[in-house]
């Protein structure tokens, strides 16, 4: 597993599903996240476990869902922006499943679990720095983050 | 009006099938998860069910097993539609019997091209109505009675070969044999080459590949001919080498798919025919329907020749990541044999920089064992 790995499955996953615009943006710290955001989360387990988290602020997840369906943001309520959140992450854990099956790696994925809500801390019951991909679509950012348990690491 | 049961847990995903189908004009009929979907599909009798893997309550496996239980539904053609593509799976739904597989994330061709299998293009004939090729047969178009006894001399032990003196004589020939292979000479009198292939596209065979002949050098037929719908042009004096490897299917692509897979000592191989081909535009759906016919046959590896291109653009590189998503989705293992400006392109392009390349076919085989 590796940074460049996700961050290609995010892009991928992002332009096809969402016909979003995707670059590069410097990674954001923690004071630069806006307060309000929508978090989705995915578990994997097999040789490589872990857990991957997909969060953006809720303008730009509307953004995103509406890409998905060909529809304006503001059409769309909070369930619907949730469960497009839940299937990009879903996507992209897959994604990541498909390219890590080419060099023997298997892994299977969990139901994504999506929340959305301000003022919200992120603890993920792994070890250490996870992983980290802030792309840049249009109007803002969206982040990922993967931690793995220490065990699973190398 | 014919039925589609989009079966998945998120709603945003149901409403996606529902819009890429409204081109098929049919009535959609929704479900949350794999025991809903059973239930419904008793009920309603769909024509088709898309069928998401990971949902709560019942999986889409555990579903499909229960449609091919049920009596009254068993036959209902069903394609998967998902995020999860590991081999494994892919090879347990095979059994278990599915018409298609769509790979989440999927563009609007890839999911009609899919699609089509079952309801036919939208306002098209169904596609079981088109009338396949016979891959075993030859035809050979020629006036000159010498290269049609070199032809079928040379392929006489390895297939079926009908000769032909003229384009009016081609024609007739063709519609009875429905030949796999057909080789036109470029120059005939009365009708030449050109309009011969005309005639003969216009009889709808799917899956026939037309392969020119043409005299030494001739650099302007070669063109015109590849132009006009030829997937490929042999130089006469005819060599028996090149219409053994166009017979294995090495020269160029098809429409049906066998024709655009080769074998490299055992290792099954995708020949990427040239962007400026005619035969490029069905390269996409006959290697996705050649990918799963391998995983289905128990292969493991497979190796991406693009030795033909010339030309790499957007669409080329497209197609190329397409396919490897697909090859690395089902589990083969894959490496993509191109050199220069080819293998320089693809490793620009984030999709593709982590593939692994070779420069030979033979190099490409020893990277997939």
């Amino acid at each position: 597993m590796s940074d460049q790995l996700i961050a290609d499955a995010a892009r991928e996953v992002l332009r096809t599903t969402a016909g979003a615009r995707v670059s590069e943006t410097e990674a954001l710290d923690a004071a630069s996240r806006s307060s309000d955001s929508v978090i989705a989360v995915l578990g994997m387990v097999g040789s490589r476990p872990g857990t991957l988290v997909l969060f953006c602020q809720p303008t730009i997840a509307s953004a995103l869902a509406g890409g998905m369906l060909n529809m304006a943001a503001d059409e769309l309520d909070d369930a619907t922006v949730t469960d497009a959140l839940g299937e990009l992450v879903n996507q992209i854990g897959g994604t990541i499943k498909r390219k890590l099956a080419a060099s023997g790696g298997e892994i299977m994925l969990a139901v994504p679990s999506v929340v959305r809500g301000s003022s919200m801390a992120l603890r993920v019951m792994g070890d250490g720095t996870p992983l980290a991909v802030d792309l840049q679509v249009d109007g803002g950012a969206v982040s990922l983050r993967y931690w793995q348990p220490k065990q699973a690491r190398g | 009006m014919k039925k589609v049961l989009t079966v998945d847990d998120s709603k945003v995903v149901r409403t996606m099938v529902t819009r890429a189908l409204a081109p098929y004009g049919c009535q959609i009929l929704e479900a949350a998860n794999g025991k809903e979907g059973v239930e419904v599909a008793q009920r309603e009798r769909p024509d088709l069910i898309l069928l998401d893997v990971t949902m709560p309550v019942m999986d889409g496996r555990e579903a499909l097993i229960e449609i091919r239980k049920a009596p009254d539904i068993q036959q209902t053609p069903v394609i998967m539609l998902t995020a999860e593509s590991g081999r494994d799976l892919v090879l347990e739904i095979a059994k278990l019997g599915v018409k298609g597989y769509i790979v989440k994330p999927f563009t609007a061709e890839t999911f009609a091209a899919e699609v089509d299998k079952v309801l036919g293009a939208p306002g098209g004939q169904p596609v079981a109505a088109v009338a396949k090729a016979n891959p075993k047969c030859v035809l050979v178009v020629d006036d000159s009675e010498r290269v049609l006894e070199m032809v079928k001399s040379t392929l006489a032990a390895s297939a079926e070969v009908v000769t032909a003196a003229s384009g009016a004589d081609a024609i007739a020939r063709y519609g009875e044999s429905k030949a796999g292979l057909v080789i036109v000479d470029l120059v005939m009198p009365d009708m030449d080459g050109f309009a011969t292939l005309a005639k003969l596209k216009a009889q709808g065979v799917s899956g026939s590949r037309f392969v020119a002949l043409s005299v030494r050098g001739d650099a302007d037929a070669k063109e015109k001919a590849l132009k006009a719908g030829f997937v490929a042009v042999v130089e006469k004096p005819i060599q028996a080498d090149a219409l053994q490897a166009l017979l294995a299917g090495g020269g160029e692509g098809d429409e049906s798919g066998d024709g655009f897979v080769a074998d490299e000592a055992g290792c099954p191989v995708l020949v990427v025919p040239d962007a400026q081909t005619k035969s490029f535009g069905h390269f996409l759906p006959a290697a996705q329907k050649a990918l799963r016919a391998l995983a289905e046959d128990g292969n493991d590896r497979v190796i991406v020749d693009l030795a033909a291109v010339t030309v790499v653009n957007t669409a080329l590189v497209k197609c190329v990541v397409e396919v490897m998503a697909q090859a690395m989705g089902m589990g083969l293992k894959t490496a993509v044999c191109a050199t220069g400006p080819t293998a320089k392109a693809l490793k620009d392009v984030a999709e593709t920089r982590d593939a692994v390349y070779a420069e030979t076919r033979q190099a490409a085989r020893a990277a997939v064992s």
